[in-house]
């Protein structure tokens, strides 16, 4: 029997005995859904045998143990699979969560996603974490002009013109209640502004399978992370315009000192953050997989308490890592390679359960033609970016692919829209809108990058075949 | 964030726990012993939970039940690995008739005493109800604790053979403990306070499900381990997948996940080879560290109102392992005729101190049944426990005693 037909038997073998498993929960819980009135005193809870309360388990806790195995293990396999036919292996994974969640099998539901919300802070801590590693301040000091004059052409066009076609689609899509030019003007620049995201962790998971190395690989690292601050400052801008214009949940907008403290705070507890670590590595250096877990998590929950970034946290404190002290954080690096993989399962896996297809099927026209649009901005804008950066060919001709794939940050801006304006009639014709646009681009754009980045000739497998590695930072980033 | 707070002070105190510091005190006996039956970590459970400083809630243990389960499943799964055809195969009839008796001895008589035990503490008389406190009490009290360095046996040859005598039984009784438990645990309707009978054919299915399951998860363990190689990334998805898929299911089908995970393990054991040395290598890294949060959770979860009667009926097991285990084994022996290899009194009490697989059982059961009632049993379990494992200590103590008494009585004739 070939490999691949194995692949799909024992995938077919878990999705049984996950479907099986949660048909005989169902079964079970709806038949004793009301305990026998003998059971029950007076009326009042159920007692155990020496006459305490006793409250029956938590079925959706209980379900989430055997989620994260399937989740691992069968995104694990599907990405193996997938990768049979040439695509990267987390659209094995996206695939695998999508036929999981809510939307198709509804083997993983809401709740549980909501249990396992924790390992998607865990994997943007990882990852952002292992792009920060990668950021050698010498190299980047040198290159910083050409970085961020990509980053500013392709954000302007991309904001500019997805923001002017969504101007002429909002009107179309029949939403009651908004009136006024204003209005429809502030809601396309709010999505003009999500379109300028773009996924780190998609770009990082990647990377990471191909064990791409070179020009093209540096250079989306470092404006992808660049992006993402510059961003931060901008949606809280555009949201506090918008929010003067569209009525916010609170009655209230968005305040303009948000973004210096959310970016003065983030670097500040990731500094923190960088010499907890990198004290613990000095002075303890064990357990090293116990403690990147812990310390990622840690990150992330401490940042979301602050109302902090997650991202650029993390960032920070990979960067202070390596940069200050390269030597100590060799071993710590070595450890998130090895944990990268389940914790990516996992990750994408949930991000594809989270997939609406609903949203999908009633806006996919409007989706796609988003999509293209943006498409089409994304690689304009890049390949005179990187034209103007000095940046060689063949990484000038596919860094756009890199900026394509959007994920967990596009979503976390969508479900920040989604909260500001709370119960206003126009929230969910596009909130559907963005979910629909994000999820076709999840699934399809990593397949692009990783014809990307091939094409390029940064992968694992071209760089050995072209000689020995070589660190050297890409042209642009020489100067 | 305070259930992570609270995960992350019970793995910080782990890591303690395991730190080479502490770990050179092992030279003191009763170190030893608190450290190796996990009482030192279980008293820092107790400090930290929510009848101590309350750093840890009841809220927070129960939100934190997939990391039980995959506790319990780790657990499950190295005892599984354990059993592999070609070691039992090698194994000296006298273990597997020494195991097999005690298992039997054991439910008969813990069970009896349970029985008489939970009566006189609930007051209940129907033997539907007081089923699963019987079960769970007369499993945990199967077999004995493996370890015998803190019996300090002798160095002769009957000495070492007896102690690896004690090992062995101690290994394969846990086995048998776990699948007794597995079993009988799934015909006492726990986790179904509605029930008042028992479904026998419910059982059945959910059991044989529950077998079918580990078995092909076993199967499929097999070759997913040969897929990921040597790479340890990808080991860790197969592990940490399989454990994590097996518990929850077995859950699900309200199975102990102590029992799947053990299965699985035992298919993986005798199917594999080279990739199975890896992957044992890989798990035994975390041993220590995973056993250290285990026992902790253990110390939240425990109840001080135990009562009397709760006390009472601790004292009780420790008794009754003092007056059964060391009988059991001495009769064994003599029969066997392996008595006259040795006569080492400190080792031939060792198998009165309970097996540490009788805390999982018990966070088993409270994992299936998060009742007051499961807090107190497994309160019942830990005393009974630490009072076992004081026995030799304590038989150590005074015959230390006793020979420098008879030493200087020598010296003054």
């Amino acid at each position: 029997m070939s490999n691949a037909l194995r692949l799909f038997l024992t995938l077919l073998v878990l999705l049984g005995f996950a479907y099986t498993g949660q048909q005989w929960a169902d079964s079970t819980a709806l038949e004793h859904d009301v305990p026998p009135a003998s059971q029950v005193e007076d009326g009042g809870p159920l007692v155990d045998l020496l006459g305490m309360p006793f409250e029956p388990k938590s079925d959706a806790l209980i379900d989430t143990g055997a989620g994260v195995g399937l989740l691992l293990l069968g995104a694990w396999l599907s990405g193996l699979l997938i990768a049979r036919v040439g695509l990267p292996q987390i659209v094995g994974y996206l695939l695998f969560g999508v036929l999981c969640g809510p939307s198709v099998l509804d083997l993983i539901n809401e709740q549980e996603l909501g249990y396992l919300e924790i390992v998607k802070d865990l994997a943007i801590a990882l990852i952002a974490l292992t792009a920060g590693g990668e950021m050698r301040l010498g190299v980047l000091r040198k290159s910083l002009r050409g970085i961020s004059l990509i980053a500013i052409v392709e954000m302007s066009v991309v904001g500019l013109g997805v923001a002017a076609f969504a101007a002429a689609v909002i009107p179309r899509l029949g939403i009651e209640g908004l009136e006024g030019t204003g209005s429809v003007i502030a809601l396309a620049a709010i999505i003009g502004t999500i379109s300028v995201s773009n996924s780190p962790a998609i770009l990082l998971a990647i990377i990471t399978e191909t064990k791409s190395k070179g020009t093209m690989t540096q250079t989306s690292l470092a404006v992808t992370i660049l992006k993402d601050l510059l961003l931060v400052i901008l949606f809280t801008i555009v949201l506090a315009i918008a929010g003067s214009v569209l009525v916010t949940a609170d009655g209230g907008g968005a305040t303009w000192y948000g973004p210096v403290k959310k970016i003065g705070g983030s670097i500040a507890l990731g500094a923190v953050a960088g010499l907890a670590m990198a004290w613990y590595i000095h002075r303890v250096n064990k357990h090293m997989a116990i403690f990147v877990v812990m310390a990622c998590l840690m990150i992330a929950l401490t940042a979301k308490a602050l109302g902090l970034e997650t991202l650029i946290v993390a960032v920070v404190a990979g960067m202070l890592m390596e940069n200050i002290w390269s030597e100590r954080a060799e071993g710590l690096f070595e450890t998130i390679e090895d944990l990268s993989m389940p914790i990516f399962c996992v990750f994408f896996a949930w991000t594809g359960a989270k997939v609406e297809l609903d949203a999908v099927a009633q806006m996919w026209p409007w989706a796609l033609a988003i999509i293209g649009v943006r498409g089409v901005l994304v690689w304009s804008s890049t390949g005179l970016g990187a034209r103007l950066a000095g940046i060689e060919q063949p990484a000038r001709r596919w860094l756009w692919t890199a900026f394509v794939p959007q994920a967990g940050v596009s979503l976390a801006l969508a479900a920040i829209f989604q909260e500001t304006f709370g119960d206003q009639p126009f929230v969910e014709v596009v909130f559907a809108l963005l979910l629909a646009v994000i999820a076709l681009q999840k699934l399809i754009a990593p397949a692009l990058l990783h014809f990307g980045f091939t094409r390029a000739g940064e992968t694992g497998r071209q760089n050995l075949a072209s000689g020995p590695e070589t660190d050297a930072a890409p042209p642009a980033l020489r100067e | 964030m305070r259930t992570f707070l609270a995960i992350l002070l019970l793995i910080s105190l782990a890591l303690l726990a395991t730190s080479p510091r502490l770990y050179r005190l092992r030279r003191r006996r009763p170190v030893v012993v608190m450290i190796s039956g996990g009482w030192l970590a279980i008293a820092a459970g107790v400090l930290i939970g929510p009848r101590g400083a309350q750093l840890i809630t009841m809220e927070q243990i129960n939100d934190t039940a997939p990391l039980l389960m995959v506790g319990l499943g780790w657990i499950g799964m190295m005892v599984g690995l354990q059993l592999r055809r070609d070691v039992l195969a090698a194994l000296p009839r006298i273990i597997l008739r020494i195991a097999c008796t005690d298992a039997v001895v054991s439910t008969i008589a813990f069970g009896a005493l349970a029985w008489a035990g939970m009566r006189i503490w609930s007051g209940e008389t129907s033997t539907f109800l007081l089923a699963a406190p019987v079960v769970l009490l007369a499993c945990g009290s199967i077999s004995w604790s493996m370890e015998t360095r803190s019996l300090r046996p002798g160095d002769d040859p009957g000495s070492k053979h007896l102690a690896l005598l004690i090992r062995a039984t101690g290994a394969l009784g846990g086995v048998i403990a776990v699948t007794l438990f597995g079993l009988l645990d799934s015909l006492t309707g726990r986790g179904e306070p509605w029930a008042t009978s028992p479904d026998v054919a419910d059982s059945v299915v959910r059991i044989m499900s529950c077998l079918t399951l580990a078995v092909a998860l076993g199967l499929i363990g097999r070759w997913t381990l040969q897929l990921a190689g040597r790479s340890r990334d990808q080991q860790l998805v197969v592990f940490i997948g399989i454990v994590a898929f097996i518990a929850g299911m077995a859950t699900q089908f309200r199975i102990a996940p102590l029992f799947g995970a053990m299965v699985v393990g035992m298919v993986i054991a005798n199917l594999s080879g080279g990739d199975l040395r890896r992957f044992e290598q890989f798990i035994l890294k975390a041993e220590h560290v995973v056993a250290a949060v285990f026992a902790m959770l253990v110390g939240v979860l425990l109840s001080p109102h135990i009562g009397l009667p709760g006390v009472a009926l601790a004292l009780a097991i420790a008794a009754a392992r003092m007056l059964i285990k060391p009988a059991l084994l001495r009769f064994m022996l003599a029969r066997s005729g392996e008595g006259q290899r040795t006569n080492d009194s400190a080792l031939l009490i060792g198998p009165v101190r309970q097996s540490p697989l009788a805390l999982a059982m018990g966070v088993t059961a409270y994992l299936l049944e998060p009742s007051a009632l499961s807090a107190r049993l497994l309160t019942v379990i830990v005393l009974a426990g630490v009072i076992s494992d004081c026995i030799p200590l304590a038989g150590g103590l005074l015959r230390k005693r006793t020979t420098l008494v008879v030493a200087s009585e020598a010296k003054l004739a």
